[in-house]
């Protein structure tokens, strides 16, 4: 379902991403539980240093719509 | 009311409504009913209706207030001070759940409650998993096992997907999956299943585990001995793992079934499951293993381990508590008699109605555990690395279980001359277990660690810690120096600690009898 409302390709350009990294950091920070919030703001930084060099298109990509879905995923928590 | 006003009343309402519902009016033909209507109206006009929206409280925060005021008025209490008798309740939380549980979460934020390091007894559910299964909870509810409708066909489609996501964390066919109610009935099944199913003809009446099993396998083989089945129970080495050559040796042509668990859930030891597995095929005898701590934790394949029967936990792996699953194999298919008999789910070995959220949570749970699999050991054993060599690095340390065939996650260290229990209760800030949790609650010491051939005072000053997903450099740092910090206490306390600095040889001293 909730892939579905992402199922189009999603915008992949440095500014969008920045904007996507940023979001999910402030979402992660609405955890009210401490381990949840350090583990969200910790996944997410580690994801995006982890794949800083990608260069494949496809591949960032999926990374964007996994991201995208994650952040989705927080809001409603 | 009085009887006559009542009937007055009575009287001018029914003369009221009829005349509502006919649309007529009687005139003076009955006067004092008429009067009373008046008055009736007149009453009812007292009071200005009010409206909807100032009806409702909309302001919910204030609401919660002005409880609160009126409480603390009645019974000059704090309601969050305030338990309510038969339920572990605040009355904080009684009055306005919400409140309660603003409370409770603030409560988390500050830092008040215990830090939580015991992830081998369960885990907290992953935010992602709660998500997964919400949809479940609420609007999908259909039995996954009608087949007449979508609400079945939607549930069921959810639930063969789990299925998939599981088989996947262990390599098997979707089709080898039995769900049950946890390990421990997953457990329960394959030992009593294989060796009842086996044991029917008379021929194969001998089971094989080992001394450091988790208690519901030694608790379903003991079961099995009163059937009379013959049991062997492998002894362990003081690293934790069983003798190969032991193993090998304990096989008789009558054995049905051997039972060794993957991970330790006490000492976290690894058990050569591949070997074991090896042996066990080549004398055609079926393998059985606990995987409950190991699944989604070590990279598992149960057809390169040639493993027959595997237990799996969801609460172990961030999934919701009361389910888990059973690998049966099929090819070689393994034969087991059910424990539960009904209407024939789950290939007739665990019948009864799936709970759709539970299975599509522990679905998505083995989903994030594969795709995390990588990600999470490699900051568990950078943990596990942090708090042992802090721990071990005080004197008279030992860790329990091998040091190399081990599992990261789980920590079990012995403090000399300090008594486990009380340390436990010193360290009263970090939840922590001496050992599992099924054996808590007694003072008796760790079966496993006798088994490992430690002695009764080393057994009780274990302390087993559990790093999982969840856990934060900080809060590792946070436990080591309250470890440190308390132990050199009660060890100050201690006569013992007194003598050993002073160089004197505990085994030499001869206690008088009483």
């Amino acid at each position: 379902m909730a892939s579905a409302a992402l199922a189009t390709a999603a915008d992949t350009s440095a500014s969008t991403v920045r904007s996507l990294y940023r979001s999910l950091l402030r979402t992660s920070n609405q955890f009210a539980n401490y381990n949840f919030r350090k583990y969200a703001r910790r996944r997410t930084r580690d994801a995006f240093h982890e794949y800083q060099h990608e260069q494949d298109a496809r591949r960032i990509q999926e990374l964007v719509q996994k991201g995208l879905k994650e952040l989705q995923v927080m809001k409603l928590n | 009311m009085s009887g006559p006003a009542s009937s007055v009343l009575r009287q001018a309402s029914r003369a009221y409504t009829r005349r509502l519902s006919s649309g007529t009016i009687l005139p003076a033909s009955h006067p004092r009913p008429s009067i009373a209507t008046s008055r009736f109206i007149n009453r009812r006009n007292y009071v200005s209706e009010s409206k909807p929206s100032a009806a409702q409280v909309t302001d919910v925060q204030s609401a919660i207030k002005a409880d609160q005021k009126k409480f603390i008025e009645e019974t000059g209490n704090l309601p969050s001070q305030l338990k309510i008798p038969g339920a572990q309740v605040s009355a904080d939380a009684m009055m306005s759940p919400q409140a309660g549980l603003l409370n409770h979460a603030t409560i988390m934020d500050q830092g008040t409650r215990p830090i939580y390091l015991d992830a081998q007894a369960t885990t907290p559910v992953d935010p992602r998993v709660l998500d997964a299964m919400l949809p479940f909870l609420t609007g999908l509810y259909g039995n996954p096992h009608s087949r007449t409708h979508a609400y079945g066909w939607e549930s069921e489609q959810a639930v063969e997907q789990a299925r998939e996501h599981i088989a996947k964390l262990i390599g098997a066919d979707p089709k080898e999956i039995i769900f049950t109610s946890g390990a421990t009935e997953s457990n329960n099944m394959s030992i009593k299943g294989v060796a009842r199913f086996f044991g029917r003809s008379g021929k194969k009446k001998h089971i094989i585990t080992s001394q450091t099993e988790h208690k519901c396998v030694l608790d379903s083989c003991r079961h099995l001995q009163d059937e009379g089945f013959d049991v062997t129970y492998l002894p362990v080495q003081s690293n934790g793992l069983i003798d190969l050559k032991q193993l090998e040796e304990a096989i008789r042509p009558e054995t049905a079934l051997v039972s060794i668990m993957t991970v330790n859930n006490e000492i976290g030891v690894i058990q050569p499951v591949k070997e074991i597995g090896q042996i066990c095929r080549s004398r055609k005898v079926y393998f059985h293993t606990d995987g409950a701590q190991a699944v989604g934790k070590i990279p598992i394949d149960v057809n390169e381990w040639n493993v027959d029967l595997m237990s799996i936990s969801s609460h172990k792996i961030y999934g919701p508590k009361g389910i888990g699953a059973c690998y049966v194999r099929r090819r070689p298919r393994v034969r087991l008699d059910p424990l539960i008999t009904g209407g024939g789910q789950e290939r007739g070995l665990r019948s009864g109605t799936l709970a759709p959220h539970l299975v599509v949570g522990f679905g998505e749970a083995c989903r994030i555990a594969k795709e995390e699999l990588e990600y999470d050991s490699k900051r568990i054993t950078a943990l596990s690395q942090r708090l042992l060599n802090g721990l071990l690095s005080m004197e008279h340390t030992s860790q329990n279980g091998d040091p190399t065939r081990h599992y990261p996650g789980c920590v079990n260290v012995s403090f000399a001359y300090v008594e486990g229990e009380s340390l436990l209760m010193a360290l009263k800030d970090i939840a922590l277990s001496s050992g599992s949790a099924c054996t808590s609650a007694s003072l008796e010491p760790s079966y496993v660690l006798r088994a490992l051939g430690n002695s009764d005072e080393s057994a009780h000053s274990s302390i087993r810690f559990g790093i999982g997903r969840f856990t934060t450099t900080s809060e590792i740092d946070y436990v080591l120096n309250a470890v440190r910090e308390r132990v050199t206490f009660l060890r100050e306390l201690s006569p013992l600690w007194e003598l050993v600095q002073e160089g004197v040889d505990l085994n030499t001293i001869e206690w008088s009898q009483h």
